[in-house]
């Protein structure tokens, strides 16, 4: 394809479609934080109103007044960066395992990591409790903590990446009598950053958006989650749209700023594999 | 090698053992007592075998009236206000007291209820929202009988009336009402006016709420004003009509009977043009009722008493705006005036490390003293008495006939039968196809009895 | 078992003690907190378990019962369905996807943020925002009307259209969540092999068949997996749309293993459900991991 052509043809093709798929995934995000702001009884007016008669800023004060927010947001924080970094930490060691080294049962461990994501939680739910209730970490954030950081999810994911990395750099290596710790830290996870990015973002937004596990296992209303919380808006003769809309908003802007600031270490996986790769 | 078999070991202790001392560090606040947690902590055998083994444990508070006591109370989060102020109240007097209540919720409580029960969390005393969860807990041996424990106090129970039968099991006491409920008809005055029809007040017929709901529907598309609406999506609304001649339980045959009258009374509604179609409030977008009434959308809707309070709060806080009042439920030609209602239950734990205490508290809530504080916050008490009427329409402007709320003869909505969730549900999914025309009444009827017999009577 | 080890090369040997000790962390974990609750499970589902004090050893009992339930079968049909649908289109979606946020145009961020969006979005709110997007007389019937179709679905609102709709839902949402794991996969390809295919003489064609999807094809595999297993145990979207109505048409396995524990209160009953959903799902999994081997670079 000739620069001119690139230029004038195939890029504004490229853009037009990326702003029609970018509308659809706009809407209903745009939908919500307008009707965060709306009053309340305009959200399902008909036929439908994008802006409201008055912007109601007060659901965002309602918000803070009827929960106590800024605990909850805490919590969700906390619990969201241990994950994180739990999950970050045994995941890549256990996918280096299982990607880069060879060992009997392998291939069955691995899937028991697999078949242990196959079933709903629904059904796990209780016994996990039960668990929880004998180590005595009921009501405490350390319970989801340590779901968390041991879910199998980060290792399949970063087993799926580091598997895509040339076993001849890592024999160069070894016959350089580099050891295998040496080998994840100074040449897999430089290769995986985008990797790392991606699970680290994922993650991150698993944990802050989870709403069963905080449900079940905390009691006390100090100790709730975001997602607890904002439940609390749906009550039983009623649900209190406008005030989710605005709770939901004001909950993910930590995770929008996370992915911006991941997406610098997509590019710097690009760089990094040009040189090294 | 050396250094990565110390990091690997490392790392695996400060993941498994220091996560979990610091949990067991969180945790000393709720039940901290080693004793009881060898009690709760064997799991669902002896979540299970609990009816026998706390048995013993019962002794242990029963005589101490001045030893330090912690409850542990569970409710949802609708509840949060009025429970906080009971507790406060009844620690004022009882120093050695502590209750810590846990709001959940609302829609999520009794998954949270059951799980703890299950795995054996700690509860000494909590409250449902409607006598059918009383049956379910009751039939898996989670609450106990509250009998001894009425005629060793002494307990007053002459304000609740019959509720207190309507909630028995096999002839025991398992729980205490502390409030109730009522239907009622709210309508824009403003539309009736617009329509030249008087405004409904006393006695009437659904034949009459039909006719009056024809008469006040007009306009198209955008301006399109509907009558009535009688229904929400994925709800029972629709059977009310049959609850206010007493069909409460679909389980029996003449009852289902009359709920699929109430589902054709619903679609000649919508099919007449009175009230939107079913099938275009399919989703939860339908399910903002409030709001459509407060745009002047519907000239009249039916549901309980706690409409009141949320049509209030929305026109105080500048959500919306409607001139509106209420009005007694309809009845059916021939039929005598009633309106459902469902009492909400306090329960005392089966493995309740206290019960003793917990008895005291949830009767207190549930007596005359909790009912005045009810009606301090709006609530209307299953606890009746001369004044109940009285207090609960004093100084209130809004709406005009709130009287109305309290003085309709009240039949209990909900029975306590343990398999009424999951009969309805079935109810529910045969009832929607109904209502979006795609199977036909007989169809339905059949259909939901074949369903419950197979999947939830005859499945136990 | 010493025999074995005694044929074992010495350089296999340290490899499986260096192995041991990279996944023990994480091993320990595991075996606790997520397989023991999976196993419990299991037990559960050869039992009556009513969630309090009954709990008899009935065997295979609920197993064999499920054959026979009517609603299980929906269920089962409708989450097949549904898996069958959805996972291809959303991962072929998410191909194209990744390989156009891959594109170094100006103004690419701002997209790959856009289409992180459905991400963080509530649920309720795209259930909302979607149910009025296809009500009857929403923006899609109108166009649809407008190109000359006489009765548009009705949607949500239909049980022969419903399904299809939270289908949409579905795959709309998690394209863009596949479009993120597969572009990292993409970044990590080296931009060498290209420039040498480049030199070599291949086109734009032959470049994406014969270097992005050999590289890209164990990123696709876990996309694959994933969004199998989370369409199996769909519940989210199915609450914030349809509630499993109209009638059962909507009604998916969670929703009814959901139902079974939770209103019905027959956990074992529910267990079993989850356990046949389990095998159906490892199945298709070894399926594909044996296939694997075949098709994914490794």
């Amino acid at each position: 394809m000739s620069m001119k052509m690139k230029k004038y043809v195939f890029y504004p093709v490229i853009f037009i479609i990326l702003v029609l798929i970018g509308a659809t995934m706009l809407f209903p995000f745009l939908w919500m934080v307008i009707g965060s702001l709306k009053p309340k009884a305009e959200l399902f007016a008909v036929p439908m109103n994008l802006f409201p008669s008055t912007w109601m800023w007060k659901n965002y004060g309602d918000v803070l007044k009827k929960i106590p927010f800024v605990t909850f947001y805490v919590n969700t924080a906390k619990i969201a960066v241990f994950s994180t970094m739990g999950q970050v930490i045994t995941c890549a060691l256990s996918a280096y395992a299982f990607a880069k080294l060879r060992f009997k049962g392998r291939d069955f461990l691995f899937m028991l990591y697999l078949a242990t994501m196959m079933i709903p939680y629904q059904v796990t739910m209780i016994p996990q409790y039960e668990l929880m209730n004998k180590l005595n970490l009921l009501n405490s954030h350390a319970a989801l903590i340590i779901l968390h950081c041991f879910s199998p999810f980060g290792v399949f994911l970063l087993r799926q990446f580091f598997v895509s990395i040339p076993d001849s750099l890592i024999e160069a290596a070894r016959i350089d009598g580099a050891k295998d710790f040496r080998i994840l830290s100074k040449i897999v996870l430089p290769l995986s950053k985008s990797a790392l990015a991606t699970l680290v973002t994922l993650k991150f937004l698993d944990s802050w958006n989870e709403f069963t596990g905080p449900l079940i296992f905390l009691n006390e209303k100090e100790k709730f989650t975001l997602q607890v919380g904002i439940r609390m808006f749906q009550q039983e003769n009623g649900t209190e749209y406008t005030l989710i809309m605005a709770a939901t908003t004001m909950s993910l802007i930590p995770i929008v700023l996370l992915y911006v600031f991941a997406q610098k270490y997509f590019i710097e996986g690009i760089a990094a594999a040009g040189v090294k790769g | 090698m050396r250094l990565k078999k110390t990091a690997a070991i490392a790392l695996s202790a400060a993941m498994v053992l220091g996560l979990t001392a610091c949990g067991g560090g969180n945790t000393s606040g709720g039940s901290g007592d080693s004793q009881n947690s060898g009690n709760t902590g064997g799991g669902a055998t002896t979540a299970a075998a609990g009816a026998e083994t706390t048995v013993a444990s019962k002794g242990d508070e029963a005589g101490g009236g001045d030893e330090a006591v912690t409850l542990n109370f569970y409710a949802w989060s609708d509840e949060e206000g009025i429970f906080t102020k009971l507790a406060d109240a009844y620690m004022a007097n009882h120093p050695n007291v502590t209750i810590k209540c846990q709001f959940i919720p609302s829609n999520d409580y009794m998954t949270k209820l059951l799980t703890a029960f299950s795995g054996g969390g700690d509860i000494d005393c909590f409250g449902v929202s409607s006598p059918p969860s009383l049956a379910q807990v009751q039939a898996k041996g989670s609450v106990m009988a509250l009998d001894d424990m009425i005629a060793a106090n002494g307990t007053d129970t002459s304000g609740y009336e019959g509720t207190l039968e309507s909630i028995a099991i096999d002839g025991k006491t398992y729980a205490l009402p502390y409030k109730t409920s009522s239907w009622v008809v709210y309508y824009n005055k403003d539309i009736f006016d617009a329509a030249g029809v008087p405004y409904p007040e006393g006695d009437w017929t659904w034949e009459e709420y039909y006719d009056i709901a024809g008469k006040l529907t007009s306009g198209e598309g955008a301006n399109k004003i509907y009558g009535s609406l009688n229904f929400q999506p994925t709800s029972l609304w629709w059977r009310v009509p049959a609850n206010s001649k007493g069909a409460t339980n679909p389980v029996n045959d003449d009852e289902l009977h009359d709920w699929m009258e109430a589902a054709q009374f619903c679609k000649s509604l919508s099919d007449a043009g009175y009230q939107p179609p079913y099938e275009d409030m399919a989703s939860e977008s339908g399910a903002d009722y409030t709001g459509n009434f407060l745009q002047g959308k519907y000239g009249m809707y039916f549901t309980g008493d706690w409409g009141v309070e949320m049509l209030n709060t929305s026109i105080a806080n500048g959500d919306g705006d409607v001139k509106y009042d209420i009005a007694p439920l309809p009845h059916w030609e021939g039929e005598e005036a009633a309106t459902p209602g469902a009492p909400g239950l306090l329960m005392v734990a089966q493995n309740a490390k206290n019960p003793e205490v917990a008895f005291d508290f949830i009767s207190y809530c549930a007596g005359a003293e909790g009912a005045d504080l009810l009606l301090d916050n709006d609530y209307f008490p299953a606890w009746q008495s001369e004044e109940t009427i009285a207090t609960y329409t004093e100084g209130k402007t809004a709406p005009e006939h709130i009287e109305y709320i309290v003085n309709q003869k009240i039949i209990s909505q909900v029975p306590c039968d343990e398999y009424y969730n999951s009969v309805t549900n079935i109810i529910k999914e045969e009832v929607s196809l109904y209502l979006i025309g795609e199977q036909d009444i007989e169809t339905t009827e059949a259909n939901s009895k074949k369903r419950m017999q197979d999947e939830v009577l005859n499945a136990q | 078992m010493t025999n074995v080890k005694a044929k074992m090369p010495a350089y296999l040997r340290r490899q499986q003690k260096t192995a041991i000790l990279f996944l023990l962390p994480n091993l320990i974990g595991f075996l606790i907190f997520i397989l023991y609750p999976v196993f419990r499970a299991f037990v559960i589902s050869l039992t009556n378990w009513d969630g309090f004090a009954t709990m008899d050893f009935i065997g295979l009992k609920n197993y064999m019962s499920l054959f026979g339930d009517e609603s299980f079968n929906i269920s089962l049909k409708n989450t097949l369905w549904y898996t069958v649908v959805t996972v291809p289109l959303s991962i072929v979606f998410g191909i194209l996807m990744a390989l156009l946020m891959n594109i170094k145009i100006p103004g690419i961020k701002v997209f790959r943020t856009v289409y992180f969006l459905p991400q963080v979005t509530s649920m309720i709110a795209i259930g909302l925002v979607w149910s009025m997007v296809l009500a009857n007389y929403g923006p899609v019937n109108q166009a649809l009307m407008l190109f000359g179709v006489q009765e548009p679905p009705k949607w949500i609102s239909s049980s022969a259209w419903a399904l299809i709709s939270v289908e949409i839902v579905t795959i709309w949402r998690s394209m863009g969540y596949n479009a993120i794991i597969l572009l990292a996969g993409l970044q990590g390809i080296s931009v060498e092999l290209y420039e040498a295919a480049k030199l070599d003489g291949a086109d734009a064609g032959q470049r994406f068949a014969y270097i992005t999807l050999p590289m890209l094809s164990p990123t696709v595999f876990f996309c694959l997996v994933t969004q199998m297993i989370s369409s199996f145990k769909v519940f989210d979207v199915i609450m914030a749309m349809t509630q499993g109505g109209p009638g059962r048409a909507t009604n998916v396995l969670a929703y009814y293993i959901y139902n079974k524990s939770f209103v019905d209160y027959r956990f074992g009953y529910a267990s079993s459900a989850a356990f046949i959903l389990f095998f159906i799902i490892l199945v298709m999994t070894l399926i594909q991991f044996v296939g694997q081997k075949k098709w994914v670079n490794q």
